[in-house]
C-alpha cells in the first residue's frame, strides 16, 4: 500500500514516513500542498494511489486545509484516507478540518501508536497484525 | 494542565503534585510498617538506571503477595514505571526508590503496586471488540431486553475511563432514546478512579484511538486539556474495587469488559475473579476479555462464542479443559457462591 | 487574558509531551530553575575540557491575533543535534546537517508555540517557525515585563522557552 506524507518540515516527514514504512506502507513525500497535489497525481498515474496521506496544516504555497479541500473536491480521490497532523488544537479548528473533508484528525506531538491507531480507524492497517498486540 | 500520558511506558504520571497524598492506602493492605522516608533530592533527571535482578524479583514477589499480580519478565516496564516514581518522590533513581521500600516503607510500597498496576489504555482499546459491541451486541440486547428498556454494563479494570466512555458513546449511537444506559467503571486504585471521573484527558490520550468525529462530538476543550461532555459523563457511574477480593454484587450485567485484568493474576485469582464474574453476569451476558486472554484451562463455566471478529464469552458449559490437569495447575474452583 | 496567564509548567509540559513522543521515549524533561547561563553546554563548563560552545539555537514562531506573541525555544548547538538525531532516529553522532537541526528545532517551537495558541481567543494564527544561531552566552530571559520563560532539563541538557507580547 502507498501513503502520501505532506509536511513542511523534513524532521516531522521522516518520523512520519518511517512509522508508516514499519507498518508496511511505501511513502512519497511532499512539502507543501501544491506539491502534494503533484505527487498525488504522479502516484496515481504510475498505477499506486496512495490509500492515505497525512497532512500538516500550516505549510507554505498551499496549506493543508486548501490540500484536504482541492482533494475532496475531487472524483479521482474519492478513495484516498486523509488524516491531518497538526499542532492547531482548537476545537473549532478540528471542526473545519473535518468539514473540509479530512477523515481523521491527530494532534502534534504524538506517537507511533497514535498514528497507527488513526490508521486503523480508517481501515488501512490490520493493527494487531502490526504491533503483534 | 497535564500533557503527560499516564498509560505511556514513558511517562506514567508527571508531576502532578505529591504523589503520596495521591496514593490510596485503602485498598492495598500491602502489611509493612510505615516509615517516613526523607528522600534524597535529585539534582537532575537520573539516567535510566536497570534495576539489578535482586531488586526485580523483590518487586515482583512485592505485587504477587499484595496484588495477586504476576508480573513476568516485563523488566523495561518495571525500570521505567519506577524510574518516573522515583522522580515523583524525588529519589536520585529507581534503586534507591526499591531501596526504601525493601526497608519497610508502606506509603512507597503502595506507590510501587499502584505504578505497576496501571495499563495502558486507549479510546475503543483493539478496535474489534467495539466494532462487535457497536454493530451486533447492542442490538441484540435492544431486542432482548424490548419490554425492561434498560441495559447495565461494567467496564471493570476500567483505568482512566476511556473504555468506559467508548461504550457510552456506542450506546448513544445504538441504543434507542427513551432507554435507561447504566454504565458502571471500577478500577482498583481510587487514584485512576477519580481520574476517570473528572473526565479529563490530556491532548496526547485523546490521540489514541478516539475517532476525530467522535472527539468534537463527545469532548469540549478546557485549557490544554480535553473534557467529556457531562451528558456522556452522567451516564457512567464509578467506584473502587479490587476484582481480585470479595465484593458486595454491584448487581446484574448485560456485558462486562475485563480486558488485560486477567493477564497480571496467578491462576487461582483468575479462577476466583472469573467466577464473580459469573456471579454478577446476566445468564445471557457477554463478558469480553483482552485480545491475549482466555477462560479455557482456568474455568470451563463460559463457552466462547466469535461476535463479528471479536471473541467473547458467554455463561455456560465451555469445554473441558485439559489444560488444566495436564499444567496441574489449581483443579476446581474455590469461591463458589453461586 | 494576560500573558500571565500562561503558566511556565504549560510549557514544559507540552515540551516533554513532544520529548517523550518525538525525542526520547524513555525519559522525562524534568522543570528546573534557570542558572543563567541560558545556552551554554553545561557538562563542557563542568569539566572545562572542551572549549566552551557558546553557539545557541534559537527557534521562533509567532502568534497573531488578538493576543500577539512570540514564542522562543533556546538551546546549546551540541544539545540541539543530539535532539535533532534522536528525532530522526540516527545514532548519536550521525552526521546530521545544520539544515537538519533548523528544521527540526523549527518543529519543537511550532509544538509549543501550537500549545500556546490553543490557550488563545479562537481565531488566533500560527507563522511558520523561524531559526536562528547566536554566538556568545545568550542572557536567560529575565523577569521581564510581558515575558513568561521556563527551563526544562533532559539530564543535564537545558532548553529555555520563553513568550513575549509583541503588541
Amino acid at each position: 500500500m502507498y501513503a502520501l506524507v505532506v509536511d513542511d518540515s523534513r524532521t516531522m516527514r521522516r518520523i512520519v514516513t518511517a512509522t508508516l514504512t514499519a507498518a508496511g506502507f511505501t511513502c512519497a513525500e511532499a512539502g507543501d500542498g501544491q506539491e502534494a497535489l503533484d505527487v498525488l497525481g504522479s502516484l496515481a498515474g504510475a498505477g499506486h494511489p496512495p490509500a492515505v496521506a497525512t497532512v500538516d496544516w500550516n505549510m507554505p504555497v498551499m496549506d493543508g486545509l486548501s490540500f484536504v479541500q482541492q482533494v475532496r473536491d475531487d472524483p479521482r480521490w474519492a478513495e484516498v484516507r486523509l488524516i491531518m497532523i497538526t499542532t492547531e488544537s482548537e476545537y473549532s479548528r478540528i471542526e473545519d478540518a473535518l468539514r473540509a473533508g479530512a477523515d481523521e484528525y491527530l494532534m502534534k506531538p504524538f506517537s507511533p501508536d497514535d498514528l497507527l491507531s488513526k490508521l486503523a480507524l480508517l481501515d488501512v492497517l490490520d493493527l494487531p497484525a502490526v504491533t503483534g498486540a | 494542565m497535564s500533557w503527560s500520558v499516564g498509560s505511556s511506558p514513558a511517562t506514567a504520571v508527571k508531576s502532578a503534585g505529591a504523589p503520596v497524598d495521591q496514593l490510596d492506602m485503602g485498598q492495598l493492605d500491602t502489611g509493612i510498617g510505615i516509615a517516613q522516608p526523607t528522600p534524597p533530592r535529585a539534582v537532575s533527571a537520573p539516567r535510566a538506571p536497570g534495576l539489578c535482578e535482586s531488586d526485580l524479583d523483590w518487586v515482583r514477589d512485592l505485587l504477587r503477595r499484595e496484588a495477586a499480580n504476576a508480573i513476568d519478565g516485563k523488566e523495561y516496564l518495571i525500570d521505567s514505571r519506577l524510574s518516573s516514581l522515583a522522580r515523583r518522590f524525588e529519589f536520585a533513581d529507581a534503586e534507591t526508590l526499591v531501596a526504601v521500600a525493601r526497608g519497610g516503607d508502606h506509603r512507597v510500597c503502595v506507590a510501587i503496586i499502584e505504578a505497576l498496576l496501571v495499563n495502558e489504555t486507549s479510546w475503543f482499546r483493539d478496535k474489534t471488540p467495539f466494532d462487535a459491541l457497536g454493530a451486533t451486541v447492542l442490538e441484540r440486547l435492544v431486542r432482548e431486553r424490548a419490554t425492561e428498556r434498560r441495559l447495565r454494563i461494567w467496564s471493570a479494570g476500567c483505568s482512566s475511563g476511556q473504555e468506559a466512555y467508548s461504550v457510552a458513546m456506542l450506546c448513544r449511537d445504538v441504543v434507542p432514546h427513551g432507554w435507561t444506559v447504566d454504565i458502571l467503571g471500577t478500577d482498583v486504585s481510587r487514584r485512576i478512579v477519580e481520574q476517570a471521573r473528572s473526565g479529563r484527558y490530556s491532548q496526547l490520550e485523546v490521540n489514541r484511538g478516539l475517532p476525530a468525529t467522535r472527539l468534537v462530538k463527545w469532548l469540549r476543550r478546557s485549557g490544554t486539556e480535553w473534557e467529556v461532555v457531562p451528558e456522556l459523563r452522567a451516564m457512567v457511574r464509578w467506584e473502587a474495587l479490587n476484582v481480585a477480593r470479595p465484593f458486595a454484587s454491584p448487581g446484574q450485567f448485560d456485558v462486562i469488559f475485563l480486558r488485560n485484568v486477567l493477564i497480571y493474576f496467578d491462576v487461582q485469582t483468575k479462577i476466583d475473579v472469573l467466577d464473580r464474574m459469573h456471579a454478577t453476569i446476566r445468564p445471557d451476558g457477554y463478558l469480553i476479555l483482552g485480545g491475549a486472554e482466555t477462560t479455557l484451562g482456568v474455568t470451563d463455566d463460559w463457552r466462547r462464542e466469535l461476535v463479528g471478529a471479536a471473541p467473547m464469552w458467554r455463561p455456560g458449559p465451555g469445554p473441558v479443559p485439559d489444560q488444566r490437569t495436564s499444567a496441574g495447575t489449581v483443579p476446581t474452583n474455590s469461591t463458589g457462591g453461586r | 487574558m494576560t500573558i500571565d496567564m500562561i503558566d511556565p509548567d504549560i510549557l514544559v509540559d507540552v515540551l516533554g509531551a513532544a520529548w517523550v513522543s518525538f525525542v526520547d521515549p524513555w525519559a522525562e524533561l524534568v522543570p528546573g530553575c534557570d542558572d543563567g547561563v541560558a545556552t551554554v553546554d553545561h557538562q563542557a563548563v563542568v569539566d572545562h575540557q572542551a572549549p566552551v560552545d557558546h553557539e545557541a539555537v534559537v527557534a521562533e514562531v509567532w502568534v497573531s491575533g488578538q493576543v500577539p506573541l512570540l514564542v522562543s525555544l533556546n538551546l546549546a548547538r551540541d544539545s540541539a543535534q543530539l535532539v535533532t538525531e534522536r528525532m530522526l532516529g540516527g545514532a548519536v553522532g550521525s552526521g546530521v546537517t545544520e539544515d537538519d537541526i533548523d528544521d527540526a528545532m523549527g518543529e519543537l517551537a511550532n509544538v509549543v508555540g501550537g500549545a500556546v495558541k490553543s490557550l488563545l481567543p479562537d481565531g488566533s494564527r500560527l507563522s511558520l517557525p523561524s531559526v536562528h544561531r547566536t554566538s556568545g552566552p545568550e542572557p536567560a530571559p529575565g523577569p521581564e515585563q510581558g515575558a513568561v520563560t521556563a527551563c526544562a532539563y533532559w539530564g543535564e541538557r537545558k532548553v529555555v522557552m520563553s513568550v513575549r507580547r509583541t503588541g
